[in-house]
């Protein structure tokens, strides 16, 4: 029973560590390039920095992710008993958004930083630099989903 | 509801009018010029007119020239004095003709720019001599306490005289050299230090000089010379210091005249923007043309006004003759759109995508609604929508943002509408404080129901890509292509709704004749959809092969569909990201200082999480809408109407 709860544990924690790097990286990468736009030119503060948040997000979806597993396992109020199968059923279902965020983050990050070049060169293009860097998210949310669907339906 | 027509505009008048009528059409501001090599395209074999205007050119330069000597005066206020102007101010007001009229004092007012910038000058001087007494100071303390003035430190008839350093670490193994020559008549004063070298001060007889050489040598003894300098060093740097507190004071003197200008800061912008608008004027008559006497403008005019247009300037000017034309079928105008006012502010969204091309549908009515929907279950929290649609009408009363800044918040005090009313029907207020108090969801509980949510969500996803189909059925229609209407969408849509009734029927636990009825519908879609999307190609092979591929295309109808699932995804993340904020207020507030943390913790946690979904919600609803809304009927590519007019910097128009 213990080893159930150590595994569960580690599994929303590497949720949050491993999409948490991702997105430091992501977003610390876009913010090198967003910084030097903003210093050549200042009036485009707004479109680069939100390129730049965009790799942040997933940081979010693990702490989500990390959030409803303390749910279900009663870590805020009551704790549930969990064997050690359903430890590591939990711990399973963490890693969609572990390792989708850390990879997606940073990756997201790249292309953030290509868009705020573009953007750097041609202002008018900020929209479009928007909607590349978003298409990358799409598979850290669809991680996101499974993860949730993946905890919802384990049963204890 | 649509892309305003336009009217091509070709307008002489005569040379001496020129600036006049442009300055008519400027404060019309419905006219937009065409740039040269617009003006190139379509007319060949038209004998192109002389566009060279050096008079124009150089009133152009000039401006330039006085714009950037007003600019660095207006930064060089900001240096001295910061304007207090926050990004949520707006900008004060001025009637156009208040505006012009500063044109007439210009020379008084770039008389002060003048004057300030040979202020700046003065004062970089000031800085240029501080910093060299401040090298000189640096130079001249490890020598203080030599009290002989440095011009005398010269050879005397019997004596060499040198001042010098060595490096730090030798001085112990230096002295003791010199100490070995104890008997002689050498004197050595040790005195201060710089960062890397100790100085000495060395007399000794000439009948040394051999010994003295070697060991200087030695220790790499570096002779310093004071050329330039007299008096002690003490009193240099006495001089020095006072000096620096003599350019202290003039700086402050120069800068209180400086701090004085700054008063007259409202006159500089006034003219600033008036020039900016005259040197918008000499860039427009960089693309007229001219003859002996006359000139021709060639324009875009939106065709409801250009009766106005044309009235307004005939009776105005005598010499004149303006003729409207219809834009030739292939040819591109640029592009206005008019929608009403719930719909326009849409209009940003599609044009961080792409301006709709003159030829097509303007998309922004279809687009709204899903829009506005979408954003509305992304957020998915009454609380929060209450929140944000009273912050945005406090902004959009309050503050009168104009353009895109008004478009955007427009947007999301719309979206904010919904955010409220999905919050209501999912259960979502402050997170799951409603669930707390005991407020039910209208609906039901995403997070308790998932699947059910999920199916919602791809429900949504068919229904928007329907209506993206539809859209384009609807455009083949509009310009007569039946056919094709039913080719190209009618029979997708008989295929896909088949598919769905076969596939998802039976899950829905709907009757099995629904499931029956889906089957025969998605084979009929297939078989039609074989038969029919070849239809261009040239041999019944290729007609068949382009076909049978067709069918791939359900993949991507697939893949569009399960995009939807970010609505859940997002919907959960707000959701959730609330809840923690109020159990971490919950467990901070125990005690009556706990309560004031927890305040603080709430009202901070549920901003954030507003802040950053609403930045989430925008740019997801917005992909679905590029992607796969604009993805079944939307071109783009057109060119935003930019009509000469009064573009300024500091100050608005009174209209």
């Amino acid at each position: 029973m213990e080893l159930g709860l150590i595994l569960a544990i580690s599994g929303g924690a590497l949720a949050v560590i491993l999409a948490g790097i991702g997105s430091v990286l992501g977003v610390a990468m876009a913010g090198q390039a967003a910084a030097g736009v903003v210093a050549e030119d200042p009036d485009k503060f707004g479109s680069v920095l939100l390129l730049q948040a965009l790799p942040g997000t997933q940081g979010i979806y693990g702490m989500l992710i990390a959030f409803i597993l303390m749910g279900k396992i009663g870590l805020l109020g009551t704790p549930v008993p969990i064997t050690t199968a359903q430890g590591w059923q939990l711990f399973a279902a963490c890693m969609p958004i572990a390792i989708m965020g850390l990879l997606s983050a940073i990756y997201q990050g790249r292309t953030a930083l290509a868009a705020i070049a573009m953007v750097a060169k041609r202002g008018e293009t900020s929209g479009k630099g928007l909607t590349m860097t978003v298409m990358v998210e799409t598979y850290a949310v669809l991680a996101l989903l499974a993860s949730i669907l993946m905890i919802n339906g384990i049963q204890l | 509801m649509a892309v305003i027509e336009m009217k091509k505009v070709i307008l002489v008048g005569m040379q001496d009018e020129k600036e006049d009528i442009l300055k008519a059409i400027q404060s019309m501001g419905n006219l937009e010029i065409m740039g040269i090599e617009e003006q190139g395209e379509g007319q060949d074999g038209e004998e192109t007119l002389d566009m060279v205007w050096e008079e124009d050119l150089r009133a152009m330069a000039e401006a330039e020239a006085q714009l950037s000597k007003l600019e660095f005066t207006l930064e060089l206020f900001n240096r001295y004095k910061p304007l207090k102007r926050g990004i949520f101010d707006v900008k004060p007001q001025v009637e156009a003709r208040e505006l012009l009229e500063t044109l007439d004092s210009r020379d008084e007012i770039l008389k002060i720019a003048d004057q300030c910038r040979s202020l700046e000058e003065e004062l970089s001087e000031l800085a240029l001599r501080e910093n060299r007494l401040y090298s000189t100071i640096g130079q001249m303390e490890p020598w203080m306490s030599l009290d002989i003035p440095l011009d005398r430190i010269e050879d005397t008839l019997t004596t060499r005289v040198i001042a010098g350093t060595v490096d730090r670490g030798a001085v112990h193994r230096f002295l003791d050299a010199i100490d070995a020559l104890a008997e002689e008549p050498i004197f050595v004063q040790e005195l201060g230090e710089t960062r890397e070298d100790t100085c000495f001060f060395i007399v000794y007889h000439k009948s040394l000089e051999g010994d003295v050489q070697s060991i200087l040598n030695e220790f790499a003894f570096n002779r310093t010379s004071f050329g330039g300098f007299s008096g002690t060093a003490q009193r240099i740097v006495a001089g020095s210091r006072e000096e620096l507190r003599e350019i202290s004071r003039s700086r402050d003197d120069i800068v209180g005249e400086i701090i004085e200008f700054t008063d007259l800061r409202p006159q500089l912008e006034l003219l600033y923007d008036a020039l900016l608008i005259e040197l918008d004027r000499y860039r427009a008559i960089q693309n007229l043309e001219k003859t002996h006497s006359t000139f021709v403008l060639k324009g875009w005019v939106p065709a409801e006004q250009s009766d106005e247009f044309v009235t307004t300037l005939g009776k105005e000017f005598k010499d004149i003759y303006i003729k409207l034309q219809d834009p030739d079928p292939d040819e591109d105008f640029p592009v206005a759109l008019d929608n009403p006012p719930l719909v326009s502010p849409f209009e940003m969204v599609t044009n961080l995508y792409s301006t709709p091309n003159p030829r097509e549908l303007d998309p922004n009515a279809a687009m709204a609604p899903f829009f506005a929907v979408f954003f509305g279950i992304m957020m998915g929290d009454a609380g929060y929508g209450l929140i944000m649609a009273l912050g945005t009408y406090w902004f959009l009363r309050k503050m009168k943002p104009k353009d895109n800044t008004k478009k955007l918040v427009s947007v999301i005090f719309i979206g904010s509408i919904f955010t409220f009313i999905w919050g209501a029907i999912f259960g979502g207020w402050f997170g799951n404080a409603g669930e707390l108090l005991g407020i039910p969801p209208l609906w039901f509980n995403p997070s308790a129901e998932p699947i059910k949510m999920l199916v919602f969500c791809f429900a949504m996803g068919v229904l928007h890509i329907f209506a993206g189909i539809g859209v384009n059925a609807y455009v083949n229609i509009r310009k007569g292509r039946i056919l094709d209407a039913i080719f190209d969408q009618g029979l997708w849509y008989v295929f896909y709704i088949g598919l769905i009734l076969w596939l998802a029927g039976g899950m829905a636990g709907l009757d099995p004749t629904f499931s029956q009825v889906g089957k025969i519908m998605t084979i009929v879609g297939a078989v039609g959809l074989v038969l029919t999307q070849g239809r261009d190609k040239d041999n019944i092979f290729a007609k068949f092969f382009s076909g049978l591929l067709s069918l791939y295309d359900v993949t991507g109808f697939l893949s569009d569909v399960l995009s939807y699932s970010r609505l859940f995804a997002l919907a959960l993340t707000t959701g959730v990201i609330g809840t923690v904020i109020n159990q971490l207020g919950i467990m901070a507030g125990k005690t009556w200082y706990g309560w004031i943390l927890a305040a603080a913790v709430l009202i901070g946690g549920h901003v954030f999480n507003i802040a950053i979904n609403v930045l989430g919600a925008f740019v997801h609803t917005s992909r679905l809408q590029y992607i796969e809304f604009y993805g079944k009927f939307y071109q783009g590519g057109g060119r935003l109407f930019k009509p000469l007019g009064m573009r300024t910097k500091y100050r608005d128009i009174k209209k």
